[in-house]
């Protein structure tokens, strides 16, 4: 993994930043785009453009045709019954709160919702508020002290009877792969009626993904984070619920008959989709997938294992403090860090002027950074196109930074 | 790299202006919702209503804290609507440094933090 042939399929790793070559380690917060994704939005806007579903002209009948084959190529790759249970959305936090608006109806007063320190704040916040709209009791399970996911605690709250599970499947701030499978199957078993809902944004397209075999009723992910195109993101409806719930979107697409008095809805996937999607996006979608099917998810998955591995190794020896679990195996793509004396953002400076591009802050996850009682952290993220050699450069403008602060 | 240098770094490391005004006649506290650090700041007023002493509170960065330092020292002496009217180019001109868009947000927290104060 020192060299890496796929590096030379996208365009933007060719640059240049601060005289230096990039060295893209922030894609947690979203990947850069293979030139097919590139083309095959282009090639969509070039010969292609059309509104969907509705138009009996040519253009219309392809541009419908590229989205649907979009839908089976994404209900395949996360391994859906039908492609109908894939929505499209504008990203994971659009299809988190849908999700959150979808099961409103079936939340009452002392409801339990259950959530967890890890979340992202797309799938905190929704659930929170959904939790004081309707008087429901929101539970939220805390980290264990070095940020890692508390398996014993998770299982004795859903033993009590939980009606709404919000859970990540790997955390955006310390990587760690959560066993939802394993939790799904405990919160059912005690109640069957649970809805669980999966935020899997830095899953897909990172190891593979299989909702049936998870169990849940709703798993969110965004296009952006796995090669496609950013305004993009899918919402997986498990078919037996489809008719349990009503739209929260209305508009054009959605409907099956309008009259003055009432409206009546299509079936899903549409009655969920409300308004023109993001064509261009959903067809990068399509071709983002296609080229990750190109390369073989077990394959990417292993890469970006042994990637995080090293990283871990490596990061570890620089007298650090890397936040989450231990066991490097259960961790994946995702590695946050504090250099003591050096502020995250001081940190990412440095880095950047050295070409590294690295996030600093919360990351979006303000209850685990307060849990861990830090205000920030740094945060290097891999994906398919990272090699050895741009951990050895993190590692590299890391210890220039120490000899910068004198630390 | 420029934004790193020593003077600045001695700053850093050897602040003047941070720390607590037991007596302070005003007090605020603002969060950067960018990273999340947050940044106090006492003052005292005179009675002749200028400002004698400025001490700042952080656990941010190197770029809010030593803004927040030579801010203190600017500000020290200023009345009241001095200091409302002091404006965000000359707390950067104070920094002296070119910053991205996002890090001139660090530089500009003692500056909202500072005017919360006299409000």
């Amino acid at each position: 993994m020192t060299e890496n042939t796929k590096t030379s399929d996208f365009p933007i790793l060719a640059c240049n930043i601060n005289n230096h070559r990039l060295v893209y380690l922030d894609n947690a917060a979203t990947t850069q785009k293979p030139k097919c994704v590139i083309d095959a939005v282009s090639n969509f806007y070039l010969k292609h453009n059309a509104n969907v579903h509705r138009g009996i002209h040519t253009l219309s009948e392809e541009a419908t045709e590229m989205l649907e084959e979009t839908r089976r190529k994404v209900a395949s790759f996360i391994d859906a019954v039908v492609p109908e249970e894939v929505i499209f959305t504008s990203g994971a936090t659009d299809s988190l709160n849908i999700a959150a608006r979808l099961v409103e109806p079936k939340v009452q007063k002392n409801s339990v919702i259950v959530t967890t320190e890890l979340e992202h704040h797309s799938n905190f916040v929704p659930w929170q508020e959904l939790a004081k709209k309707t008087g429901a009791v929101l539970k939220v399970i805390p980290v264990l002290s070095v940020g890692s996911f508390d398996y014993q605690k998770t299982k004795e709250i859903l033993l009590q009877k939980v009606d709404i599970f919000a859970i990540t499947h790997v955390s955006n701030v310390t990587g760690e792969v959560i066993d939802v499978k394993s939790l799904v199957k405990i919160a059912k078993a005690k109640n069957p009626d649970c809805l669980v809902i999966v935020d899997g944004a830095q899953a897909v397209g990172h190891m593979p993904v299989n909702v049936q075999s998870l169990d849940c009723d709703f798993y969110a992910f965004s296009a952006h984070k796995m090669l496609g195109p950013t305004g993009v993101g899918v919402l997986w409806i498990k078919r037996d619920l489809w008719d349990k719930f009503n739209p929260v979107k209305f508009g054009g697409g959605m409907i099956s008959e309008v009259s003055l008095s009432k409206s009546t809805w299509d079936v899903a996937p549409y009655k969920f989709e409300a308004g023109t999607p993001n064509i261009a996006g959903i067809v990068g979608l399509g071709a983002a997938v296609g080229y990750l099917n190109s390369i073989g998810i077990e394959k990417i998955y292993g890469e970006i294992r042994e990637l995080t591995e090293y990283a871990l190794e490596k990061l570890g020896k620089l007298g650090i403090k890397i936040l989450g679990a231990e066991d490097t195996k259960k961790r994946l793509g995702v590695v946050s860090f504090n250099v003591p004396s050096i502020h995250a953002h001081d940190l990412a400076s440095v880095l950047d002027s050295l070409g590294i591009a690295i996030r600093s802050g919360h990351h979006c996850a303000m209850p685990l950074h307060t849990a861990l009682k830090i205000p920030a952290s740094a945060r290097a993220s891999f994906y398919l196109y990272n090699t050895k050699k741009d951990i050895d450069e993190l590692v590299k403008g890391i210890i220039k930074a120490k000899e910068m602060f004198r630390v | 790299m420029d934004l790193y240098r020593e003077e600045i770094l001695d700053r850093y490391k050897n602040p003047q202006n941070i720390g607590d005004i037991k007596d302070a006649t005003n007090k605020a506290t603002v969060k950067n919702s960018i990273c999340g650090d947050t940044l106090s700041a006492g003052i005292r007023i005179s009675e002749s209503g200028l400002v004698s002493e400025v001490k700042f509170k952080s656990i941010g960065c190197m770029v809010s804290t030593v803004s927040a330092d030579v801010l203190a020292d600017y500000a020290i002496g200023k009345n009241i609507s001095e200091v409302k009217n002091i404006k965000e180019e000359e707390v950067l001109k104070l920094f002296g440094m070119d910053l991205t868009p996002s890090r001139r947000k660090c530089a500009l927290l003692s500056l909202e933090v500072l005017k919360k104060a006299v409000e």
